[in-house]
């Protein structure tokens, strides 16, 4: 066939001759024969079999992953959308692709551009993981010694970085987050066109599908034309820009560039998610302190005071340590005073309630979530009093180190009390009751946590037991947030891209602006309320039939 | 006649044994799993990434202290061991170490004899084809070519492995000269695996070419100004992804010097 390339050898036969001519022996038999062995055991037979597996000993992809890479690998020819709802590995996906492709000989080098606060997790993954030399990009950046980088969409775009980047030329590109090239006359989405790209991945896992025009700008990126010019296809599709797509050919066209596996697509949506919300109440001691804790503070605009509370309710010992540090002038007169009470206070209520739950629980395994370290060594320290065996999980552990405590919380111990979701890769599906000791005010972080037990392998149906402290700050996060926004019945993809929509970055900050700026529950919670409504709102606008492409 | 070679699972363990032995680092300890070596100055510098070290100790006069490699197919949590597996980028670092080295050799046979005995020169080329569309896959062979009578053997280095080669001739043993130069026996070899080639289908480059002109079409129709360097880089990259390319590659290879038994012996 005339059309295909071909490239000989040029290289072997005056390498030999040279040798020979010189008489230089270094011949070595043993290793020749070792090179060819090598290259015996790392050839690549077939066009189409993935051959990452042989090389990933460590990781043991799900079913719809290894999918994901194969169909954007074999069908779309390495440009695609990856468009999984959070949670379900779209990293391990592009991992995967680009891993791939790697051992194919086709990648042999890559920009990888991340928002900033994710530059790290990435290294780590696909050093880890996939052992991908991946690196920070950097001023003076010595491209051949680092053919494998990453860097911010911001820090790329800037002018020097930016002509740097689009005069080299890249294997594959892969963009997380990408739902931030949605508009096509921003320096994100014109940096992203001009960079010359033999692969490309966008990540992103909001349902981008909702918006003709971000689609199109999309699309465009992966395959310029697929989706027509930006005129035609306006005219073609819809007058209104930012509309959701009906179109059911339309709809065809991008299953053809994208891949989206949803939670209830995968086998966990078999398993079910009890939940059941704890109500507690403090003594009268404990309350007496926390009504005390809270009058301090009025009047006060501290930024702590809403933390404070919270710890309270968490523990003595958390709201203990973290008041004794404090360096607020306002406080410290009153310090000496609330410090005592805090430390005279009994064991606390959650403490209690919590070896009762345990014991009902007759044996079952249990993790027990809560935000603060304080309580996880009080926890561990009290539960060890009733003769009941736990192991801590906490953040900073490496990987080797909880990969030992989670066999030890399979093999021997009763309870895991963690401080963290324990990162991707551990996973605790042997156990199926999770106590959210605290609750945290981002629900993303909830879903982390359930995350690590609802997933493959998990045999029984799942029970999440929140214990929250009546008439607390506790109680308007429960029914204020949590209930409203029907947190554990699974909607987190979909929350995500309202909050995309809201242009929120996390449910966490906004919520504690609120208590901050608040001084009475009363306007907290029509604050609260206002807020869950325009999600509830957004909610039923998006509906499930234009998030179902 | 097959005459493509297939994957063959690497030991490990063995190999490395093997490579070390090779590249004279003593073997404090080696089981089925594990093995410990103590480097040599030249294997740490080319093994251990640590040129500031060496620079130092030069710098300073010192004899500096190569360190020792302890490692495991066991997937343990010790810092002092280093897991190596089929993917590790241990076990590639020394395969590029190998490459750049030692791929090409020259050897003889090796005769215990008493009386003059004649060895005949054959090259030996084991050659990769990689077929590149909108994906890759490679073919192996490995070709020997005699170079006096231009007999051509397949799955030479098979053949090779049952009989011993050394670096240098031995007793009572000469050699004749190649009457078939070496750079024609090379150019016979490519020839042969080419018309193996030819006789291949080509589907994949057929595919990938369709590919290629579907994708070219769309970017035709996008860009309306076809002189922007988005355009052009956007074309490029297009080219790059589903040109079909065949590349002939020669992992290694080298001249040996044979017995007229040789074909006999290892038939």
């Amino acid at each position: 066939m005339n059309d295909i390339s071909i490239y000989y050898d040029n290289a072997f036969i005056p390498k030999l001759e040279n040798m020979m001519e010189h008489s230089q022996h270094h011949s070595n038999w043993d290793l020749f024969q070792l090179t060819y062995q090598y290259k015996h055991a790392t050839l690549v037979n077939h066009f189409d079999d993935l051959q990452v597996l042989q090389y990933l000993p460590e990781i043991k992809p799900l079913d719809y992953q290894l999918d994901a890479a194969k169909t954007v690998i074999q069908e779309m020819n390495g440009r695609a959308i990856l468009a999984d709802e959070v949670g379900l590995g779209k990293t391990i996906e592009a991992g995967l692709i680009l891993k791939e492709y790697m051992i194919r000989g086709l990648v042999k080098n890559a920009l990888i551009l991340v928002p900033a606060s994710l530059i790290n997790q990435w290294i780590k993954e696909l050093q880890e993981k996939f052992y991908i030399p991946l690196v920070n990009y950097r001023k003076n950046y010595s491209w051949d010694d680092y053919p494998f980088f990453i860097a911010s969409l911001d820090q790329a775009k800037r002018p020097n970085h930016r002509e740097e980047l689009t005069n080299l030329h890249f294997d594959m590109v892969i963009i997380d987050e990408a739902h931030r090239l949605k508009n096509s006359q921003t320096l994100n989405y014109d940096l992203v066109q001009s960079l010359q790209k033999k692969y490309c991945l966008l990540l992103t896992a909001t349902p981008i599908q909702n918006d003709l025009q971000e689609i199109f700008n999309l699309v465009s990126i992966l395959k310029p034309g697929y989706l027509g010019t930006e005129k035609s296809f306006t005219k073609k599709y819809n007058n209104k820009k930012h509309e959701a797509i009906n179109n059911t050919f339309l709809k065809k066209l991008i299953q053809k560039v994208m891949v989206r596996n949803r939670r209830k697509d995968t086998l966990l949506d078999d398993v079910k998610r009890h939940v059941h919300t704890v109500w507690l109440q403090f003594s009268e001691e404990e309350h007496e302190v926390y009504q005390n804790l809270e009058n301090t503070f009025h009047g006060i605009t501290s930024l702590s005071k809403v933390t404070y509370l919270k710890q309270l309710c968490s523990s003595r010992e958390a709201c203990y340590l973290s008041l004794e540090k404090t360096t607020n002038d306002d406080i410290i007169p009153q310090q000496p005073t609330l410090l005592d009470s805090i430390a005279s206070l009994p064991h606390h209520i959650k403490a209690k309630k919590l070896i009762d739950m345990i014991e009902q629980l007759k044996g079952e395994k249990v993790i027990v979530f809560t935000e603060y370290r304080a309580t996880q060594f009080y926890l561990q320290w009290y539960l060890a009093q009733y003769d009941i065996s736990s192991v801590a999980f906490k953040g900073g552990m490496n990987k080797g180190r909880k990969e030992w405590i989670t066999q030890l919380f399979k093999q021997d111990k009763q309870v895991l009390i963690a401080t963290e979701a324990g990162g991707e890769g551990i996973n605790l599906q042997f156990c199926h009751h999770i106590i959210n000791y605290d609750l945290p005010w981002n629900p993303m972080r909830l879903e982390q946590r359930i995350g690590r037990i609802h997933r493959y392998g998990q045999e029984n149906h799942i029970h999440i037991y929140n214990f929250a402290i009546e008439k607390t700050i506790e109680e308007h996060i429960v029914t204020l947030l949590y209930d409203k926004l029907a947190i554990f019945e699974n909607v987190i993809g979909k929350l995500d891209a309202i909050l995309a929509q809201l242009q929120i970055d996390s449910i966490e900050q906004e919520v504690k602006h609120m208590m901050e700026e608040t001084n009475s529950l009363g306007e907290l919670r029509i604050k609260l309320n206002n807020f869950t409504s325009v999600i509830d709102q957004m909610n039923q606008s998006i509906g499930d039939e234009h998030y179902d492409i | 006649m097959n005459i493509m070679i297939y994957n063959n699972k690497l030991d490990i363990i063995p190999f490395l044994h093997r490579f070390f032995q090779a590249k004279q680092c003593p073997i404090l300890f080696v089981d089925e799993t594990n093995i410990h070596v103590q480097l040599t100055i030249e294997m740490d510098k080319a093994l251990m990434n640590r040129p500031f070290y060496w620079h130092y100790i030069a710098a300073t006069n010192q004899l500096g202290e190569p360190k020792q490699l302890l490692l495991t197919t066991k997937q343990v949590e010790s810092p002092e061991k280093e897991w190596i597996h089929h993917g590790s980028p241990r076990l590639e670092q020394i395969y590029q170490l190998m490459l750049q080295e030692n791929n090409v050799v020259q050897l003889f046979e090796i005769q215990h004899t008493d009386v003059q005995t004649m060895l005949h020169p054959w090259l030996l080329t084991n050659y990769c084809i990689s077929y590149q569309g909108k994906q890759k896959k490679e073919s192996f062979f490995s070709l020997g070519l005699n170079l006096i009578n231009g007999t051509i053997v397949h799955n030479m280095m098979e053949r090779l492995n049952l009989i011993s080669l050394d670096p240098s001739i031995s007793a009572y043993c000469y050699i004749i000269s190649p009457i078939i130069k070496i750079q024609s026996g090379y150019k016979r070899i490519e020839q042969i695996i080419t018309e193996q080639i030819q006789k291949e289908n080509y589907n994949w480059a057929k595919e990938s070419l369709q590919y290629m002109e579907e994708e070219i079409e769309m970017a035709n129709y996008f860009f309306e100004d076809k002189t922007t360097e988005k355009y052009t880089k956007e074309i490029t990259s297009i080219k790059q992804r589903f040109q079909p390319k065949i590349s002939h590659d020669v992992i290694n290879g080298g001249v040996v010097y044979l017995s007229n038994q040789f074909l006999q012996k290892t038939n």
